[in-house]
């Protein structure tokens, strides 16, 4: 037992390095992401939203300003409900918390949770401090247009809206 | 030899505050950044959140590899303590040192346990004394993670780690909360525990509190106990102030007030005490029982011993702990430059009886100030630090055992020692090739005022192969300063003296490697390490000739050699595994050990599955733990061990599987009831070989320890939400 063992730790060792090796030589990051849906109903990936801008808000339950900003956010994704840009909140959170959150706050956009590394995500989104909140505008083919770290505030939301999602 | 005195010491402390401050003075604040991480200046915005691994095989962002176990993590686990917490991950265990005690360690790396540090916010207030009894008491209220990196020289600020650091990271609250959790179970298990946080402009207060008792378990009818009864009570209050002249202050004080028996089940301490002869117990239960109940087989003879005569006394170990304990951190920042403040406070005392060996009352103060400044300098940022710890123990002892040369006399400070350690330390960060690789340097230097001069430097480089993948190496060296408390020997309380002349620091050399990959689904840590230990204290028993025991070094040193990898796969939107395997090479000359390392296994396997969708929390934790080497661990060549009945313990320890279940439902935004079977399948050591071992001449001990020392237990309670 104990020789396979030390065998199977060999083979994972080198396992390891060959996924390593090969991970280390993968092409540049694609912008996407294949996220559960809050409720655990259902996983979501960028790609589902096709050829439209979309405006993702990365959130933490114990974060003040993620908080204050909800409002203002939920009220342009109203505004622009028909304008096809949309809104996607990201819970850097346990689940049981950020739904607390949600609860007490009932934004009326989408809401996916990010639980596993979230910083490899936010890094992927052009967050490389890993900081909360962050906001990001994708334009229609899905890269950064506009970013923001910290809490976003109307003039920075409706002009980075207007450069990024504006109809042609 | 340079002896530093306090006066002094804290004239450089103020020296070095003024330095800080008279630079404060010039500066204008603007937020920056976190020592230890990877830090950018973020000038006009409100940053209040980090994301935050929280996955088995997920790493924080920091150069230094370090897992976290967040609130919502430790509700999974079913864990009410730091120990229970901290079991069945890879890398990370509990050693049980004691069966009638339950002395249990956090180990990292499977290094024994006092090689790991424990840090409150960054503050290492805890020792040797109380690493014995005290993790059991650090509740888990009240916490926003547990962060635990694993390395010689994985913290700046305790050198000491020579496993590692596990850091209790308290959550500062952001808005009014409570929460009341009850529960009960099996052996008479209760448990209340209590969070409220009150926030207010500017800052927030918060108060802990539990009540946790359980009673003692016997798994096989011997009236011995394998698991000790408790009675806990833990208080703690935190008060968070955003601007204290500009400072962000973060305190926490703790109380703590526990009795435990073992040995003798029940809880009648008093009865306990009063019986000082006949026999209650049975010796002929368990496996390989004594033919008698009344005495066991002398290996060496064969014959029966003379029958036990001193009553539940013999066995008994009463233990009543108080402590207090504080840890506060102060943070501010100057453009680029961030001073930090830290400062910490422990008083232990210990009333320990120990039947057959001594009555013991110990006490034991601890302090911790530091400050330090983080500067940009270049393309550098540098970390200057100063240190200073202090940790004494002063005991009273009364010898119990009838042949040792002190018996019925007191004795002060048997055991007693103070240690005086300035340090400073100095760290430089760097990264090149636009940040994909990350460079954190540092070195320390401490003066002990018993061991010395002693430099430990360390290490890390974080390379980022992609957004993916990275790789962390470290190499490192840490030290301890062994103590000479009942830690590795209880009997050492019953020598007339213990003679610390031929002691020396403990030290480490620690190399080691983590690859980590990570996508939205699945994050994956393989960890490689090479530790190796020098100067490993050992109590030895000199009786014979100078009629004291020793605290020496082991002549030859102890290496562990491991490789463990842990990932977890988000399967389904609800449904996340997680698998993980280590394995173990231990080298070690067994005869200049002593029989004084816990056997520890080859290898182990955890599996994982958690449901988390819609109102269910469903856990299921399986762990097959491999066999350990006793004969190597425990000197069979030198001191072989033999069951009661007279035949010889085996040689390996077998594997066995223990699994755990826990089911939460949320019948609304407050309410929420949860059931836990930990070990549903009953698996106990006890019902395969007992804990009790015999010597040559037939004198019994209770540390023969392998697995499971409590059987299958249920738990149920319901956790209220405001």
């Amino acid at each position: 037992m104990g020789r396979a063992v030390s065998l199977w730790a060999r083979a994972t060792g080198l396992i390891a390095l060959a996924l390593a090796s090969q991970l280390a030589l993968a092409a540049p990051p694609v912008m996407d992401f294949e996220l559960p849906m809050i409720d655990g109903s259902k996983f979501a990936r960028l790609a589902d939203f096709g050829a439209k801008p979309v405006l993702l808000n990365f959130w933490g339950s114990e974060c003040p300003p993620c908080a204050r900003e909800m409002p203002l956010l939920n009220a342009q994704a109203q505004a622009q409900a028909n304008t096809g840009l949309t809104f996607i909140g990201i819970a850097v959170d346990e689940r049981a918390a950020a739904e607390r959150f949600l609860a007490r706050l009932r934004p009326g956009y989408l809401q996916l949770i990010a639980r596993q590394q979230p910083e490899v995500l936010m890094r992927r989104f052009g967050n490389r401090l890993g900081a909360l909140p962050y906001t990001v505008l994708l334009d229609a083919k899905h890269g950064i247009c506009a970013a923001r770290v910290g809490e976003v505030d109307a003039a920075w939301l409706e002009a980075a809206i207007k450069a990024c999602a504006a109809p042609a | 030899m340079f002896r530093p005195q306090t006066t002094s010491l804290a004239l450089a402390i103020a020296l070095a505050f003024s330095h800080f401050l008279a630079l404060a003075a010039e500066s204008e604040a603007t937020p920056a950044s976190t020592p230890n991480s990877k830090t950018q200046s973020l000038k006009s915005v409100v940053v209040s959140g980090h994301a935050s691994a929280t996955q088995q095989g997920a790493l924080r962002d920091d150069v230094v590899a370090t897992e976290s176990i967040n609130a919502a993590e430790i509700a999974k686990t079913g864990a009410t303590n730091l120990t229970e917490l901290m079991s069945h991950r890879p890398g990370i265990d509990v050693q049980v040192e004691c069966s009638v005690c339950n002395v249990r360690n956090i180990t990292l790396n499977n290094l024994p346990g006092r090689f790991t540090t424990l840090m409150l916010d960054g503050v290492p207030i805890f020792s040797s004394v109380s690493n014995s009894y005290g993790l059991d008491m650090i509740g888990l209220n009240g916490l926003e993670r547990v962060d635990i990196s694993r390395g010689a020289g994985s913290s700046l600020i305790a050198p000491e780690s020579l496993g590692g650091t596990v850091n209790l990271v308290t959550k500062r609250p952001t808005h009014d909360e409570g929460e009341l959790d009850l529960s009960a179970g099996s052996y008479d298990y209760r448990r209340g525990s209590g969070y409220a946080a009150k926030t207010f402009t500017g800052g927030a207060l918060t108060f802990t509190g539990t009540l946790q008792k359980q009673d003692s378990a016997d798994g096989v009818g011997y009236g011995i106990s394998q698991y000790t009864g408790y009675d806990r009570k833990l208080a703690g209050f935190g008060l968070f102030l955003d601007d204290v002249g500009g400072f962000k202050v973060k305190t926490r004080f703790d109380h703590v007030d526990e009795k435990r028996m073992g040995g003798p089940m029940g809880d009648d301490y008093d009865a306990v005490k009063a019986s000082t002869s006949g026999n209650p117990f049975d010796f002929s239960k368990g496996p390989n029982g004594s033919p008698n109940a009344n005495s066991w087989v002398v290996p060496s003879t064969g014959a029966l011993s003379d029958a036990y005569n001193d009553g539940n006394f013999g066995l008994a170990q009463i233990i009543f702990t108080k402590r207090d304990q504080f840890a506060g951190t102060a943070e501010r920042e100057f453009g680029d430059t961030k001073l930090r403040f830290a400062a910490g406070y422990a008083r232990h005392r210990q009333d320990s009886w120990y039947g057959g060996d001594a009555d013991y009352f110990g006490r034991q103060k601890q302090y911790y100030l530091e400050s330090s400044v983080q500067q940009p300098v270049g393309s550098a940022l540098l970390t200057a630090g100063l240190n200073y710890r202090y940790e004494d123990l002063h005991s009273r002892s009364v010898s119990e055992d009838p042949s040792s040369p002190t018996f019925g006399v007191m004795r002060t400070d048997a055991d007693a020692y103070v240690y005086r350690t300035p340090g400073v330390y100095l760290q430089d960060y760097q990264t090149f090739f636009d940040k994909q690789l990350e460079l954190n340097a540092s070195l320390r230097y401490d003066h002990n005022n018993v061991y010395g001069n002693i430099t430990t430097p360390r290490l890390n480089l974080l390379w980022h192969h992609s957004d993916n993948v990275s790789s962390r190496f470290a190499i490192g060296q840490g030290y301890r300063l062994p103590t000479s408390f009942f830690e590795l020997e209880h009997a050492v309380l019953s020598a007339p003296a213990i003679d610390r002349s031929g002691a020396k620091a403990e030290k480490s050399n620690n190399v080691s490697y983590a690859l980590n990959y990570a996508d939205d689904r699945l994050a994956v840590t393989a960890t490689l390490n090479h530790t190796t230990i020098k100067n490993l204290a050992l109590f030895v028993d000199d009786t014979a000739n100078s009629g004291n025991y020793l605290l020496v070094p082991a002549a030859s040193n102890y290496t562990i050699n491991n490789i463990d990898v842990v990932g977890t796969w988000q399967i389904t939107p609800g449904d996340a595994l997680t698998v993980g395997a280590e394995r173990y090479q231990y080298k070690f000359k067994d005869t200049d050990f002593q029989g004084s390392l816990f056997a520890r296994p080859d290898y182990r396997f955890t599996f994982t599955l958690d449901h988390d969708a819609g109102p269910w929390d469903l856990n299921a934790r399986a762990t097959y733990t491999g066999p350990a080497n006793l004969a190597k661990f425990y000197d069979y060549a030198d001191t072989p061990r033999y069951n009661l009945d007279g035949t010889a313990k085996r040689d390996k320890s077998p594997g066995f599987w223990s699994v755990d279940l826990r089911a939460a439902y949320q019948w609304n935004k407050s309410v929420q009831t949860y059931i836990g079977i930990n070990n549903a399948f009953d698996y106990q050591q006890a019902k395969k070989d007992s804990f009790l071992w015999l010597d040559r001449d037939g004198n019994i001990d209770v540390t023969h320890i392998w697995g499971p020392n409590i059987g299958r237990t249920v738990v149920a309670g319901v956790k209220l939400t405001f």
